[in-house]
C-alpha cells in the first residue's frame, strides 16, 4: 500500500530524513518510534504534503502512484489521512461544516453520492459517541479553544468519519491524560481493518499498550535503524534509544 | 455556512449577475446642476415650500465646499455638471397606486434581482420599498404595517402625507452642511424610504429597500429617514445593485436614523453595486453618509454592512450616542478585489453617560484592491463611564493589494475605557494545509476560511441576508485564489 | 513664494537668519536653500492632518531669537554616564574632542557638510527640519568604524538657554559603520528662565549589521517648546533601538521616521510620556518596511492628567515587496484625571501580503479590581494608585538598561505622580 524508498528530505539546508525505507501493507499497524528530532514528524508531514520540505532523493508510492506528486487534498481524497500533532485553530469555521465538506470531497472521489445534511448528521452522531464528544462540539469553530485532549479526539473523529485507507498518526498520544488516551485508542482500534493501514509516530511506548502494532521501527537521525515487533517497543522503554544507535554504528 | 462547491461553481459562472439594463422609458433631466434643477425636482415632487427652501440652502452651501481629498482613495475628478440629477421610469398614469399599476418591466427587473416585490414572492414576510434610479416604485405590505401603526413609504409619499415628521426630523442627524456628498444629496435627492415606528411598537416584519441604478449617466441620490419612537423596535435591510457600464456612476445617499428612549434600530446593508470589471473600468462611486442618533436614554442603533460592490466606497455609518446608557454597534465586512477601493468604517461619538459602543470590522483585500478602515471613537468629557471596544482585522490575498487601518481615538473622560485591536495577515498556510489535508480544494478552503473570518459579522445579519452575503463574497473573490 | 506672502512668524525667522548668516558655518547656498524651504512651507495650517491634534498657534505667536554660537559654558545637570559632552544651543563650547564614548566626533570644520546638514523631506516636520538646517550653528557628526564594538554610552546634554526667548537648533548626525555597535544618550534640558524653542534634528544611518541603542530623555522646563525630527535609516541586518522618556516641556512634538531599508533590518522603539500640568506631548512614530524580513516593534505608554494632553500617532507602512515583514504596535494610555485628554491613532498601511502586522491600544483608568486589592492589603488610595501607575510605566521602563537614567526617570515619575495623586485622591 505504502512503499517508501531511500527517502531524503530537508527544510532549507537542514537535512532531516536521510534515506528512509518502509513497506506498509493493508491491515498492518506500524509504529515509528525515535528520540526527539529524529525526523518522525517530518516523515508524517512529507507524506501528507505539507509545504516547506524539500524531498531531495527517494520515492514514496501509495497504491502504486507517486504520492509525493499529489496535492495535499488529492492525497486526502485518495485515502491518506494525517492526524496532526498540533491541529491548527480555524476561527469561525465550524467543525460540522469542515467535516461535511471533507467527507463529500472524499465520497465524490470514490464515486459515492454526496450526503445531505440529514444523512451526515446521522453518520457523525454515532462516531461522536464513540469518541465521547458532546454534540455542541459540532457548532464550535475548528479546534477553536479546544483543550489538547479535545483536539486529539477531534482528529480521530475526523479519521473515523473519512475512513481513510492509510492513516498517519503524528504523536497522537502527546499531551493526553490516561482517560483521553483510552478514548483515542478505542477510536483508532475500531478503525483497524484488513483494508486499512495505520502508521503511528510516537515518542513513548505508552500508546502501544492500547494500540498494538504489528511492526515497530526505530527512526534515528533520519534513518530507520531497527525494525521488530512490539517487544522492541518494550525494550526501548527499558533501555532507551542509545543502544540502538550504538549497535547500528557498530554494524 | 458557506456555499457548497456546486453553489459556488454556479455563482462563479455568473460573475456580476445583476449587470443587466432594463429597457424602460424614463423621464430624465438633462445633465447639469443649478438652482433651476433643484426647483424642477422639488416641483415634480410637488413639495411644500420648506422642502424647496431646505434644498436651495443646501445647494448654496455646496457651492462653497471643496471636494474632499482626505480619504485614502485615488479618485478621478467627478464632473458634477455631466450627471443627470433626476431619472424616473415613465409612469403610465400619475403614479402607481398599487402593484398592478407598476410597469411590468420594472417588476420583472426586481424579479431578476430576487427582490420579493410581489407579495407571493420567495421571501414573503419582508416589506420592501424598491427604489429604481431616482424614484420609489412600490411599497409592499402597506396594510399589515399600517395596522401596527408603522409608516413605511417612499420619501416622496412621506413628504406629502407626513410633512410634520419630515420637517421635524429631516437633517436633524445629518444637517445639510455635513459634508460634500451629504450636502449635494440634500439639494437634489429625489426619493428614498421613510419609516416611522410609533411608541412601544415592535415592527411586525423586517423592512427592506432595494436600490438600483439603471439609467446611464445618472446619479442616485436617495435619502432614508427612520424614526423609532420610544420603546419601539425595527430591523431594516438595504440591498443595492446596478447594471454593468463602462463609465462610473455616482451614488450619494444619506441615511438618517433617530432612536428615541429605549428604541432599537437595526440597519443592515448588503451593498453589491457594480464594482467595475477586472481592469478597473466602470463601476459605482459609492459616497454615502449614514448616521444614527441614539437620542433617548437606553436606545440602541446597530449597523451591519457587507460591502462587496462599487468601484469606490466611501462610507462611515456612525452613531451619536446622546442618550445615557445608549448603545452603538458597527459590524462590517468590506471586500476590495480587482481595482476596487473601499474606505469605510464608523464614528462613535459618546456624549451620554455609560454609553457603549462596539466596532467589528473585517476587511478583505484581493487582486489590486485597496481596503481602508477609518474609524473615530470620540469620548466627550460628559460621557462618564463610556466604553468602546474595537476589533479590526484585515485579510490579504495576493501581493498587489493593500489593507490599511486608520483608527482615531479621542478620549476626554478619565472613567472611559477604550480598547482597539487590529491585525493584518494573509490566510495562514497551516489553516489552508489543514483543510486541504482533509480533502477540501484550495479554493473551497479559502472560501471556508474567509467566511469563518467574517462569521462574527454575518451572524448579525438577518438569515436571508447572511446567506446572500456569503454567496456574494464567494463570487466577489472568484479568481483571487491561486 | 514671494516675501509678501510670508506669515509674520516666518518672516521673522527669515530676517533673523539674514542677521545670523555671517556667524553660520557651511556653504551659504545650502543654508539659503534650507531657509527658502522653510519659508515656502511656513507654519502648519489648522487643517493639516499631521497636526490634527497639535496646534502651533502659540508657538507661532512668539518671536524667538535664533541662538548665536555659544562662547561660555553653562551649568548642566549631572551626567548619567562617564562620557558626556554638553552642547549649548546646539553648539559645542570650546574644543570638540576627536572621539568620545565610542564615537568619532566631527564638526563643520572636520566633517562633510552634506552629512551634517542633509535635507530631510516629507512629513509634518519637514518645515522645522529645514529651519534647523538653516540655523543650526554647531552640527555634530558621530561616527563609528566598521566592526567597532563599544559598550560605553556617550551622553549628549543639549541645553537651550538665553537671556530672552531663544531658538536653539541642535543637530546631530550619526553614521554607524557596518557591523559596529554603540550606545548614545540624548538629554534635552533648558535653563527654565524663559520660554525657549528647541528645534532639534537627529539624522541617523546604520550600515549593514550595525546596532545602535538610543536613549532619549526630554526633560525641558514647563515653558519650553520642543520640536524634534528624527530620521533613521536602517540597513541590512542592522538594528535600531530607542528608549524614549518624555517628561518635560509645555509643548513637545517628536517625529521619528524609521526606514527599514535593508533585508532583515529591525527596530524596537519603546517610550513613556507623562503629560501632566498643562503639558501637550505629541509623538509620531512612523516605521517604513522597505525590504523583506524586516521587523518592528513600537510600545508607547502614556499618562495624562490635569489639563495635560497626550497624542500618539504610530504608523507601520509595509511597502510592496517587503514580504515576511512583521510589524507590531502597542500603545497604552492612562487618563488619571478629568480635564486631561488622550488622542491616539495607531495606523497600519500594508501593501504586501505575507506579513504579520498588528496593533493594540487601550486608554482608560487604573484597574479598579487591582486598586481594591491593594487597598484591602492596607495601602492608601494614593499609594495604591501610584504603585499601579508606576507599574504601568514600569513595563516599558524596564527596557531602559542604563541604570542611572532608569533611576532618574523612575524617581521623576514617582515625584510627580505622588504629588498628582495626592491632590486628586
Amino acid at each position: 500500500m505504502l512503499s517508501i524508498r531511500d527517502l531524503h528530505a530537508q527544510i532549507g539546508v537542514r537535512k532531516i530524513l536521510k534515506g528512509v525505507n518502509l513497506e506498509v501493507k493493508p491491515g498492518e499497524v506500524h509504529a515509528i518510534m525515535g528520540p526527539n528530532g529524529s525526523g518522525k514528524s517530518t516523515l508524517a508531514s512529507v507524506l501528507a504534503g505539507r509545504a516547506g520540505y524539500d524531498v531531495t532523493k527517494g520515492t514514496a508510492h501509495y497504491l502504486g502512484d507517486d504520492l509525493l506528486a499529489l496535492e495535499p487534498e488529492e492525497r486526502a481524497r485518495r485515502g491518506v489521512f494525517l492526524a496532526f500533532q498540533y491541529p491548527v485553530e480555524i476561527p469561525g469555521v465550524n467543525n460540522a461544516y469542515l467535516l461535511k465538506a471533507a467527507l463529500n470531497a472524499v465520497r465524490k472521489r470514490r464515486g459515492l453520492p454526496e450526503l445531505d445534511a440529514f444523512e451526515f448528521l446521522a453518520l457523525i452522531k454515532g462516531k461522536m459517541k464513540l469518541m465521547q464528544m458532546d454534540e455542541s462540539f459540532l457548532s464550535r469553530g475548528v479546534n477553536e479553544g479546544f483543550s489538547g485532549g479535545e483536539k486529539k479526539r477531534n482528529e480521530i473523529l475526523q479519521m473515523a468519519v473519512l475512513e481513510p485507507r492509510l492513516a498517519l498518526l503524528d504523536e497522537t498520544d502527546s499531551g493526553l491524560d490516561i482517560d483521553a488516551l483510552r478514548v483515542v485508542a478505542t477510536g483508532v482500534n475500531s478503525l483497524r481493518s484488513p483494508e486499512r493501514a495505520i502508521v503511528m509516530v510516537t515518542h513513548y511506548q505508552r500508546l502501544l499498550d492500547y494500540i498494538e502494532p504489528d511492526f515497530v521501527h526505530v527512526l534515528s537521525d533520519g534513518r530507520i535503524l531497527r525494525t521488530g515487533d512490539k517487544s522492541l517497543a518494550l525494550e526501548l522503554e527499558k533501555r532507551g534509544y542509545d543502544w540502538v544507535k550504538q549497535e547500528a554504528s557498530a554494524a | 455556512m458557506a456555499s457548497t462547491p456546486t453553489d459556488l461553481d454556479a455563482l462563479v459562472a455568473q460573475k456580476y449577475q445583476h449587470g443587466f439594463v432594463t429597457d424602460v422609458e424614463s423621464d430624465t433631466l438633462p445633465p447639469g446642476l443649478d438652482e433651476d434643477v433643484v426647483r424642477v425636482i422639488s416641483k415634480i415632487k410637488r413639495e411644500p415650500q420648506f422642502m424647496l427652501d431646505w434644498r436651495l440652502q443646501a445647494l448654496r452651501h455646496w457651492h462653497t465646499m471643496a471636494n474632499p481629498d482626505w480619504a485614502h482613495l485615488r479618485i478621478a475628478p467627478i464632473d458634477y455638471q455631466s450627471i443627470s440629477y433626476y431619472s424616473a421610469p415613465r409612469a403610465r398614469t400619475d403614479g402607481p397606486k398599487s402593484l398592478d399599476e407598476v410597469d411590468p418591466k420594472l417588476l420583472a427587473t426586481y424579479e431578476k434581482l430576487g427582490v420579493p416585490l410581489h407579495e407571493r414572492a420567495r421571501l414573503a414576510g419582508v416589506a420592501v420599498d424598491a427604489v429604481f434610479d431616482s424614484v420609489s416604485v412600490a411599497t409592499t405590505f402597506k396594510d399589515k404595517l399600517s395596522k401596527a401603526g408603522v409608516i413605511f413609504c417612499s420619501f416622496s409619499d412621506a413628504v406629502q402625507n407626513h410633512p410634520e415628521l419630515i420637517e421635524q426630523y429631516l437633517g436633524s442627524v445629518v444637517p445639510y452642511t455635513d459634508n460634500y456628498f451629504a450636502t449635494l444629496n440634500s439639494a437634489v435627492f429625489s426619493d428614498g424610504s421613510f419609516v416611522y415606528v410609533p411608541k412601544g411598537v415592535r415592527c411586525p416584519m423586517e423592512l427592506s429597500t432595494y436600490f438600483r441604478i439603471n439609467a446611464a449617466n445618472t446619479g442616485q441620490f436617495e435619502r432614508t429617514l427612520i424614526i423609532a419612537d420610544e420603546g419601539s423596535h425595527v430591523s431594516y435591510l438595504e440591498g443595492c445593485t446596478a447594471p454593468m457600464r463602462d463609465e462610473n456612476q455616482l451614488h450619494a445617499a444619506v441615511v438618517e436614523l433617530v432612536a428615541l428612549k429605549d428604541a432599537n434600530i437595526k440597519y443592515s446593508t448588503v451593498q453589491n453595486w457594480y464594482p467595475g470589471d477586472e481592469n478597473g473600468v466602470g463601476g459605482i462611486y459609492n459616497f454615502v453618509t449614514k448616521r444614527g442618533e441614539c437620542r433617548g436614554a437606553s436606545s440602541r442603533i446597530s449597523w451591519t454592512q457587507v460591502e462587496t460592490g462599487s468601484a469606490i466606497t466611501w462610507k462611515y455609518p456612525s452613531c451619536v450616542l446622546t442618550g445615557d446608557n445608549s448603545v452603538g454597534e458597527f459590524y462590517s465586512v468590506a471586500l476590495a478585489n480587482h481595482y476596487q477601493q473601499a474606505d469605510t468604517g464608523t464614528k462613535m461619538i459618546h456624549i451620554g453617560r455609560n454609553t457603549r459602543s462596539t466596532i467589528v470590522s473585517k476587511g478583505i483585500s484581493a487582486g489590486r484592491g485597496q481596503n481602508t478602515y477609518r474609524g473615530l471613537v470620540k469620548i466627550l468629557p460628559s460621557a462618564e463611564g463610556a466604553r468602546n471596544f474595537t476589533q479590526c482585522d484585515s485579510l490579504l490575498m495576493g501581493d498587489k493589494c493593500g489593507a490599511h487601518t486608520f483608527p482615531y481615538m479621542e478620549i476626554r473622560n478619565p472613567s472611559a475605557v477604550v480598547e482597539h485591536e487590529a491585525t493584518t495577515s494573509k490566510i495562514a498556510d497551516d489553516q489552508l494545509f489543514y483543510c486541504r489535508s482533509r480533502g477540501v480544494s484550495e479554493e473551497d478552503a479559502v472560501n471556508m476560511i474567509v467566511n469563518g473570518f467574517c462569521k462574527v459579522v454575518f451572524k448579525e445579519l438577518p438569515m436571508e441576508f447572511a446567506v446572500e452575503a456569503q454567496n456574494l463574497l464567494a463570487v466577489s473573490l472568484e479568481g483571487s485564489v491561486g | 513664494m514671494s516675501a509678501t506672502a510670508l506669515s509674520p512668524a516666518t518672516a521673522h525667522y527669515r530676517e533673523a537668519f539674514e542677521r545670523l548668516r555671517p556667524q553660520l558655518g557651511g556653504t551659504a547656498s545650502r543654508r539659503v536653500a534650507a531657509m527658502e524651504r522653510f519659508a515656502e512651507l511656513g507654519f502648519p495650517g489648522a487643517r493639516e492632518e499631521a497636526w490634527k491634534y497639535t496646534s502651533l498657534r502659540r508657538l507661532e505667536s512668539r518671536r524667538f531669537v535664533p541662538a548665536a554660537p555659544a562662547t561660555t559654558p553653562v551649568d548642566v545637570p549631572a551626567a548619567f554616564v562617564a562620557q558626556r559632552l554638553a552642547l549649548v544651543n546646539g553648539s559645542p563650547v570650546g574644543v570638540v574632542p576627536a572621539s568620545l564614548g565610542g564615537f568619532a566626533l566631527g564638526t563643520l570644520d572636520t566633517a562633510p557638510e552634506d552629512q551634517l546638514l542633509r535635507a530631510l523631506g516629507g512629513g509634518g516636520t519637514e518645515r522645522f527640519a529645514a529651519l534647523n538646517a538653516a540655523l543650526s550653528i554647531g552640527p555634530l557628526l558621530l561616527s563609528t568604524t566598521a566592526g567597532q564594538q563599544s559598550d560605553d554610552v556617550l551622553q549628549l546634554t543639549l541645553v537651550t538657554t538665553g537671556t530672552g526667548p531663544t531658538l536653539a537648533s541642535p543637530r546631530i548626525a550619526v553614521r554607524m559603520a557596518a557591523g559596529s555597535r554603540a550606545r548614545l544618550l540624548i538629554d534635552h534640558v533648558d535653563d527654565g528662565a524663559h520660554e525657549h524653542f528647541t528645534n532639534a534634528v537627529l539624522d541617523i544611518e546604520l550600515a549593514a549589521g550595525a546596532h545602535l541603542t538610543l536613549y532619549r530623555l526630554q526633560r525641558q522646563g514647563e515653558r519650553a517648546f520642543h520640536i524634534e525630527r528624527m530620521e533613521v535609516r536602517v540597513g541590512e541586518h542592522a538594528t535600531f533601538v530607542m528608549r524614549d522618556s518624555q517628561l518635560g516641556a509645555a509643548l513637545a512634538r517628536l517625529d521619528t521616521n524609521v526606514s527599514l531599508d535593508g533585508r532583515a533590518a529591525a527596530t524596537e522603539i519603546t517610550g513613556v510620556f507623562l503629560a501632566d500640568g498643562s503639558r501637550h506631548l505629541d509623538s509620531h512614530i512612523h516605521v517604513g518596511h522597505r525590504a523583506i524580513e524586516t521587523t518592528s516593534l513600537q510600545d508607547y505608554r502614556g499618562i495624562a492628567a490635569n489639563k495635560g494632553r497626550g497624542v500618539y500617532n504610530g504608523k507601520a507602512i509595509v511597502h510592496e515587496g517587503a514580504q515576511k515583514s512583521n510589524a507590531r504596535q502597542v500603545n497604552r494610555n492612562l487618563l488619571l484625571t478629568s480635564g486631561a485628554e488622550i488622542d491616539t491613532k495607531p495606523d497600519l498601511e500594508i501593501y504586501a501580503d505575507d506579513v504579520q502586522c498588528s496593533h493594540g491600544t487601550t486608554t482608560g483608568q487604573l484597574d479598579p479590581n487591582a486598586l481594591f486589592y491593594l487597598r484591602s492589603r492596607g495601602l492608601s488610595e494614593p499609594e495604591a494608585r501610584s504603585a499601579l501607575t508606576r507599574a504601568f510605566a514600569g513595563a516599558v521602563l524596564a527596557r531602559v538598561d542604563e541604570p542611572a537614567l532608569a533611576r532618574h526617570v523612575h524617581d521623576e515619575l514617582d515625584r510627580r505622580l505622588v504629588r498628582l495623586l495626592e491632590v486628586t485622591a
